[in-house]
C-alpha cells in the first residue's frame, strides 16, 4: 500500500512495470501480453484489495490505445517498460491535428511524459511539456490534474474505419477496470472489518459475537458478493461481444451496483470500525474515499442509469438476459 | 467461463425455442401469467410437466440415471430462460428439486425405486413438512413427534405454513424421535401419506388473499418404519443438505426477467421518464444477479449441493423477488390500490403482497445473515 502524498514514487511505478501491469492491456501484434478483459479485471482487482492507489487504470486505457496505432513502438515499449507515462483523455476536439479542450481531475496525468488524446477522428499524442497542468488532491488520495488545451500541436498515431472500435474499447475498459479496482477495495474492506470483529473486544467478548454485528457484517459480504458479479458481468460481456451495444447495457448494470455495492460496504467499515473508522490509523478511512470516490466519479462520468435507458430500455435489450450472446 | 453461445448451443437454444413453439398452449401461457401464489396450481405445472416428460426434459437438475436430461449447467440455464421468457408455467419444485436430492443421496435403493419415478411422472405431488407452530426459524425446536412401535412409528403434531399440502399426497417431514441436549441431534426424516387418518389438511388465508399454505395435524398417523430416510436421529443433517438445494439451486433470474416484463406490459402506453427510470434501475439489479446465479449454479456438477453460498443467492433471489414485484405495483401509480378481481393491477399487487413472505419462508432473511456471517465471515 502507497500511503498518501507518496503518490507517483518512482520505485513503485518501476516495481509495477516489472510485474507486467502495463503490458496487461496492450495487443499482442502492437508488443504487449494481449490480455482480455479478465485479464485486466484480475491486475485491477488485486491493486484495488490491496490499496495500490497508482493510476494503473490510466496505464491501462492507454496501453489499449497504443494498440490502434501503426508506428508506435518506441512509446509502447516506453509505457510497458514504465520509462515514460502516458495519461489518456477522452472528449477533446481536434482541427488540422491541433486539439483543445479543458480536461479537469484527469487521473494519471500530472507526472506524465505524454497525454493521449482520443478524439472522434484519431488518436493524438501530446507532449506533456507544452501543457500546464494544476495538480488537484483527489478524494482518493491520488493527484488529478486540470489543464486548458488550445490548439495544441500533436502528433497523429492512429486514424481510419477501425479507429472507433479502439476508442470505445479503451472507454469500455476504462469503467470495467475501475469497477473491479472497487470491487478488490471492497474484499479488502470485508477481510479487514470481519478480522476486527473477532478481535475486538468490547462488553466482554469479541463484537463479532453480537447478533446485530453478524448481521451487519453478513451484508457487507452480500454486497462484495453483489459487486462481484457485477465486475463479471461487466468484464464477461466486454470480452464476447466487444465494445457495442450489449456491453454498454452490461457496464451501465455493472457501473451501477458495484457503486450501490461500494456505499454499503465502505459505510458500514466504517461503523463497524468505530473510533478507528473515522481515524487514519487503519486503511479503512482510505478505503471508505477510495470507494466514495469510485461512485462520485461513476455516478457524474458515467451515469449508468441513463446509459442504461439509452442502450437497453430504448431498445427493450432489458427484457432479454444480459448474459446469453448471439455468437 | 465464455458466454459466446457457440454453435451447438444455438442449435440447443432453438430446439427449446421450437419445442416451446410447437408445445406451449396459450391456455398453459395465460395460467402461468395469472399465477400470483408462489407456485402455479397442480393442474398448470403438471400439465406442463406430462409434455416435457413426453420429451425427456422433466428433471433437468438429476443425474441421467435417474431420468435427468444430462445438461451442462449452461444449457440449463439456456433451457430454463427459453422456458420463462415463453411463459411456460414453472414445474412444481419440491418434489423434483428438494426431497429428490436427498433420496438420491441418503435413500436406500429401493426407496428411489418407490418415489423418484413418480416425482418424474407427476403422479406423486410432494410437500414439505418442515415449519411448526412453534417453530418457524428455529426448526431443531420441532416437536412433533415419531414414536417407534414395531415395523411402524406413529407421529402426533403439527406441521405450519405447508404449501400445497392441500393438493399433495406425501409429505417429508421432520419429526423427533429422541429428546437430546441439542436439538438437531433427535430430528428423523421420514415420509408421510397424506391419504389416511388422522391427516388433517386446513388452509391458511395468505396476506394477498390466497390460499397457498396450509396447517397439517397429525393424529396417531401411522407410517411404516421403511419410510425413514437414512439413519434414526440424523434427519437434521439431510434437512441442511435438502435446503441447500431449496436455497441454491434454482434458476429464477429469467423467472424474474417475466415478471418485469408482466409489470410493463400494465403500462397504458410508453413509460414516462421517471418510469424508465424506476425500470432501468430494477433491470440493472436483475442483469447482475442473473450473473451472480450463472456463476453459482454454473460451477456445480449435475446433482451437486452448492454449499453456504446458497444462503447469500436465496437471499438476494429473494430480495429482488419482492423489488420487481414492488416495481409491478410502483408503475401502477394510484391504481396500484384498485383489487379489482380478475384485472391486470390486481394480480401485480397480489404478487406484491405475497412477495413478502419470500425473505421469509425456506430460511428468513436474518437467518440466512446469520449462516453467511457464520460461514463466509468466519465469526
Amino acid at each position: 500500500m502507497v500511503a498518501a502524498g507518496q503518490w507517483g514514487e518512482p520505485l513503485t511505478w518501476t516495481a509495477l512495470a516489472e510485474m507486467g501491469c502495463f503490458g496487461i492491456a496492450v495487443a499482442e501484434a502492437a508488443g504487449g501480453f494481449g490480455g482480455g478483459a479478465i485479464e485486466i479485471g484480475l491486475m485491477l482487482r488485486t491493486l484495488g484489495r490491496f490499496l495500490a492507489i497508482e493510476p494503473v487504470v490510466t496505464a491501462v486505457v492507454a496501453g489499449t490505445l497504443l494498440s490502434a496505432a501503426s508506428d508506435a513502438e518506441d512509446h509502447i515499449a516506453a509505457l510497458i517498460e514504465g520509462e515514460k507515462r502516458y495519461a489518456a483523455c477522452f472528449g477533446l476536439s481536434d482541427v488540422d491535428g491541433r486539439i483543445s479542450g479543458q480536461v479537469r481531475n484527469l487521473s494519471g496525468a500530472w507526472g506524465a511524459d505524454h497525454i493521449l488524446a482520443a478524439t472522434d477522428a484519431g488518436l493524438f499524442l501530446i507532449d506533456a511539456g507544452v501543457v500546464v497542468m494544476t495538480p488537484v488532491p483527489l478524494l482518493d488520495d491520488t493527484v488529478g490534474a486540470d489543464f486548458m488545451l488550445d490548439a495544441v500541436p500533436a502528433v497523429q498515431l492512429a486514424t481510419g474505419p477501425d479507429w472507433s472500435w479502439h476508442r470505445n474499447l479503451a472507454v469500455a475498459r476504462n469503467v470495467m477496470a475501475r469497477g473491479w479496482q472497487a470491487w478488490g477495495a471492497m474484499e479488502g474492506a470485508v477481510a479487514a472489518t470481519s478480522e476486527y470483529m473477532r478481535t475486538r473486544q468490547q462488553f466482554g467478548r469479541a463484537l463479532g459475537t453480537f447478533q446485530t454485528v453478524q448481521h451487519r457484517v453478513a451484508e457487507m459480504i452480500v454486497a462484495a458478493k453483489e459487486a462481484e458479479s457485477a465486475a463479471l458481468l461487466g468484464a464477461l460481456v466486454l470480452e464476447a461481444a466487444g465494445p457495442g451495444p450489449e456491453a454498454q447495457r452490461a457496464l451501465a448494470a455493472m457501473t451501477a451496483r458495484v457503486a450501490a455495492a461500494a456505499a454499503i460496504v465502505a459505510e458500514t467499515a466504517v461503523q463497524l470500525h468505530g473510533g478507528m473508522g473515522v481515524s487514519d490509523e487503519l486503511d479503512i478511512a482510505a478505503r471508505f474515499r477510495h470507494l466514495q470516490a469510485y461512485r462520485l466519479l461513476a455516478d457524474a462520468e458515467f451515469r449508468p442509469t441513463e446509459q442504461y435507458i439509452a442502450h437497453a430500455l430504448d431498445f427493450q435489450r432489458h427484457r432479454h438476459s444480459a448474459l446469453l450472446i448471439e455468437g | 467461463m465464455d458466454l459466446l453461445l457457440d454453435a451447438e448451443q444455438r442449435r440447443f437454444r432453438d430446439e427449446v425455442r421450437t419445442f416451446l413453439d410447437e408445445r406451449l398452449t396459450d391456455e398453459l401461457r395465460d395460467g402461468q401469467s395469472r399465477t400470483i401464489g408462489v407456485y402455479p396450481e397442480p393442474d398448470l405445472s403438471l400439465a406442463w410437466q406430462r409434455i416435457l416428460l413426453e420429451k425427456g426434459w422433466a428433471a433437468p437438475t438429476w443425474p441421467t440415471k435417474f431420468g435427468g436430461t444430462g445438461w451442462s449447467p449452461l444449457e440449463r440455464f439456456i433451457f430454463e430462460n427459453e422456458c420463462a421468457q415463453a411463459g411456460a408455467p414453472l414445474v412444481y419444485p419440491i418434489g423434483m428439486r428438494l426431497v429428490a436430492p436427498v433420496l438420491m443421496e441418503f435413500g436406500s435403493p429401493e426407496q428411489q425405486q418407490r418415489w423418484l419415478p413418480q416425482i418424474l411422472s407427476g403422479e406423486d405431488y410432494w410437500c414439505q413438512g418442515f415449519s411448526e407452530p412453534g417453530a418457524g426459524s428455529d426448526l431443531a425446536s420441532l416437536r412433533t413427534r415419531a414414536t417407534r412401535e414395531g415395523d411402524s412409528y406413529r407421529i402426533n403434531g403439527s406441521k405450519m405454513w405447508t404449501t400445497h399440502a392441500h393438493h399433495a399426497n406425501r409429505m417429508f417431514a421432520l419429526v423427533r424421535t429422541a429428546e437430546t441436549e441439542r436439538p438437531q441431534q433427535g430430528i428423523s426424516f421420514v415420509v408421510i401419506d397424506l391419504h389416511q387418518p388422522g391427516v388433517d389438511i386446513r388452509p391458511i388465508i395468505s396476506i394477498g388473499g390466497d390460499h397457498d399454505v396450509n396447517q397439517v395435524f397429525l393424529t396417531d398417523v401411522v407410517i411404516p418404519a421403511d419410510n425413514l430416510i437414512g439413519e434414526e436421529n440424523h434427519g437434521w443433517t439431510y434437512a441442511k443438505y435438502l435446503l441447500e438445494f431449496e436455497r441454491g439451486t434454482g434458476l429464477f433470474s429469467g423467472r424474474l426477467r417475466a415478471s418485469l416484463r408482466r409489470a410493463e406490459a400494465a403500462l397504458n402506453g410508453p413509460p414516462s421518464a421517471h418510469q424508465q427510470r424506476l425500470i432501468a434501475e430494477v433491470a440493472m439489479e436483475l442483469d447482475v444477479f442473473e450473473m451472480f446465479e450463472l456463476s453459482v449454479v454454473g460451477t456445480l456438477p449435475n446433482g451437486g449441493a452448492p454449499g453456504p453460498v446458497s444462503s447469500v443467492l436465496k437471499l438476494r433471489a429473494s430480495r429482488l423477488k419482492q423489488t420487481v414485484s414492488q416495481l409491478g405495483v410502483a408503475l401502477l401509480g394510484a391504481d396500484g390500490v384498485r383489487r379489482v378481481p380478475g384485472s391486470t393491477e390486481d394480480v401485480l399487487i397480489t404478487d406484491y403482497l405475497n412477495a413478502r413472505a419470500a425473505t421469509i419462508f425456506g430460511g428468513a432473511a436474518e437467518v440466512q445473515l446469520g449462516i453467511i456471517a457464520k460461514a463466509l465471515g468466519e465469526l
